[in-house]
């Protein structure tokens, strides 16, 4: 998901922290506000499409849960 | 930490102590800057490049954490039907304590018909897709015949209300013929398998009811899952016992089910699991575990996941829609919880379905004290760099004060060190 120094949040600075060395290395998480009521669920676009949210997300007590189908 | 109002935190970098890993995950940045530029971050006084960080950062698009919880709170519950708390299996470790004398109850016909109408009440005509998960403590498939007759009801209601699909999930123990991995494929979207690996795992963890070995049946199930292109993954209970074997658990699945999802979860000792001679991992080895294996697993045809700290694909202010909606798991007593996990604390606890009238019963100010866990309510975990990825681990194991921050934090730390350095 994310994008390696896709935007590079000092490119063209005239200061450019980059070129001093001070900033070594950037990665664009690509994060965004990725959950939906559309079609009124919480699984498919709850966790980027991979799943639903209980599966993707379960860590609960039960040893036995559905998990991380997907 | 909050810097002139920016929220970002500085984490270890593993290869290089001079270097330090600067996260700022509500605008999707992480970076690796040399020290010297934290200690001016943190300088109140200021300095040049202080200032066009900040503004440089400040410039970038922030989540809007409020706009994620509203859209949760605002979606359709999703149904779980306990079914059954009867199992064919006896797990060293069962949570539940699924199938002793005190739990073979199965949920009655009936209840499953009011439910199912109820529930389809409250979803809106003409929804495009509902969820439906089968779970509880029990094995799902262990009354065939009862969970045929649900699917059956919810099908029929939901065509009534113009839903185009439902979507059914259920979790398994795999211990079954042909008969029933048929209607799994041909019904469910997706499964989840628990298996524990190798013969010499497996045969200790999940014997079955007889005592006898389960291993040959469930290794027959999975396969009959992979070879049919199933959506399903394996649900891994790592113990005390099993955690020096992780890699070999790891080429099991790879040898035999290349590139499927498999989630590595600890054993929590609950239920049966509270007084079995199979122990719980300790929690920092079950950390370093994972990390080990997430290390060796790298090019290899496996995903492997841990649910409470590999979550960094995306931004998580609530651990599971079961609270965070929340959904509806109806217990075989016609109570209805936000967790499928049998046993569930009272907290969650938030309706109940009356018999007598045929009414469903819910408690409004509950239901608004499950929304609030999550982590915007979790004052302990306003400091750590991992709160938008755990959400604060699982609310019931808060409660239960069974969190494992140092684990999560640990894997964590490596999977961000892991992105700065690929």
């Amino acid at each position: 998901m994310e994008k390696e120094n896709s935007q590079n949040i000092f490119d063209n600075n005239a200061n450019n922290l980059l070129a001093r060395d001070l900033v070594l290395k950037e990665v664009e998480m690509g994060y965004f506000e990725n959950f939906s009521s559309d079609e009124n669920n919480s699984k498919s676009s709850f966790n980027g499409g991979g799943g639903c949210s209980r599966i993707s997300y379960c860590n609960c007590n039960c040893n036995d849960c559905i998990a991380l189908a997907g | 930490m909050i810097i002139e109002d920016e929220e970002m935190f500085f984490i270890d970098y593993e290869d290089d102590d001079s270097k330090i890993i600067l996260y700022a995950p509500l605008r999707s940045y992480l970076a690796l800057i040399k020290k010297e530029l934290m200690n001016l971050l943190l300088e109140r006084n200021g300095s040049e490049e202080r200032d066009i960080f900040l503004s440089k950062l400040k410039a970038r698009r922030i989540i809007n954490l409020k706009k994620i919880t509203e859209d949760i709170h605002n979606s359709v519950p999703e149904l779980s039907l306990a079914l059954t708390e009867n199992c064919n299996l006896k797990c060293v470790y069962c949570h539940a304590s699924a199938g002793d004398s005190h739990k073979l109850k199965t949920m009655p016909k009936d209840l499953v018909d009011i439910v199912i109408k109820e529930y389809f009440k409250r979803v809106p005509q003409d929804t495009g897709k509902v969820y439906i998960h089968i779970a509880g403590g029990g094995e799902p498939t262990y009354d065939f015949s009862l969970l045929k007759y649900s699917l059956d009801k919810a099908r029929e209601y939901a065509e009534k209300k113009g839903v185009k699909h439902i979507s059914f999930s259920l979790p398994t123990n795999g211990a079954y013929g042909d008969n029933i991995r048929e209607y799994l494929k041909k019904n469910f979207d997706s499964v989840s398998l628990s298996f524990d690996g190798p013969d010499y795992i497996q045969n200790a963890h999940r014997p079955l009811k007889s005592g006898k070995e389960s291993f040959d049946i469930v290794f027959e199930t999975a396969k009959y899952f992979h070879v049919n292109h199933m959506n399903y993954a394996f649900r891994t209970t790592v113990s005390a016992f099993s955690l020096p074997y992780l890699k070999a658990i790891v080429d099991f699945f790879i040898e035999h089910f290349p590139n499927v999802s498999v989630g590595f979860e600890p054993l929590i000792p609950t239920g049966r699991g509270s007084c079995s001679i199979i122990k719980k991992p300790d929690s920092t080895a079950f950390g370093d575990g994972i990390i080990e294996v997430l290390k060796y697993a790298k090019g290899k045809p496996i995903k492997i996941s841990n649910s409470a700290s590999c979550e960094f694909g995306n931004i998580r202010p609530i651990f599971c829609s079961s609270v965070g909606i929340p959904n509806w798991t109806v217990g075989v007593d016609g109570g209805i919880y936000c967790c499928a996990r049998d046993g569930a604390p009272d907290v969650f606890h938030f309706g109940r379905f009356d018999f007598i009238n045929h009414t469903v019963e819910l408690d409004n100010d509950k239901i608004e004290r499950i929304r609030n866990m999550n982590v915007l309510h979790y004052e302990e975990c306003t400091n750590c760099f991992c709160k938008y990825h755990c959400a604060g681990d699982c609310p019931d194991r808060r409660l239960a004060h069974k969190s494992d921050c140092n684990a999560i934090r640990k894997i964590g730390q490596h999977v961000l060190s892991n992105k700065i350095s690929s």
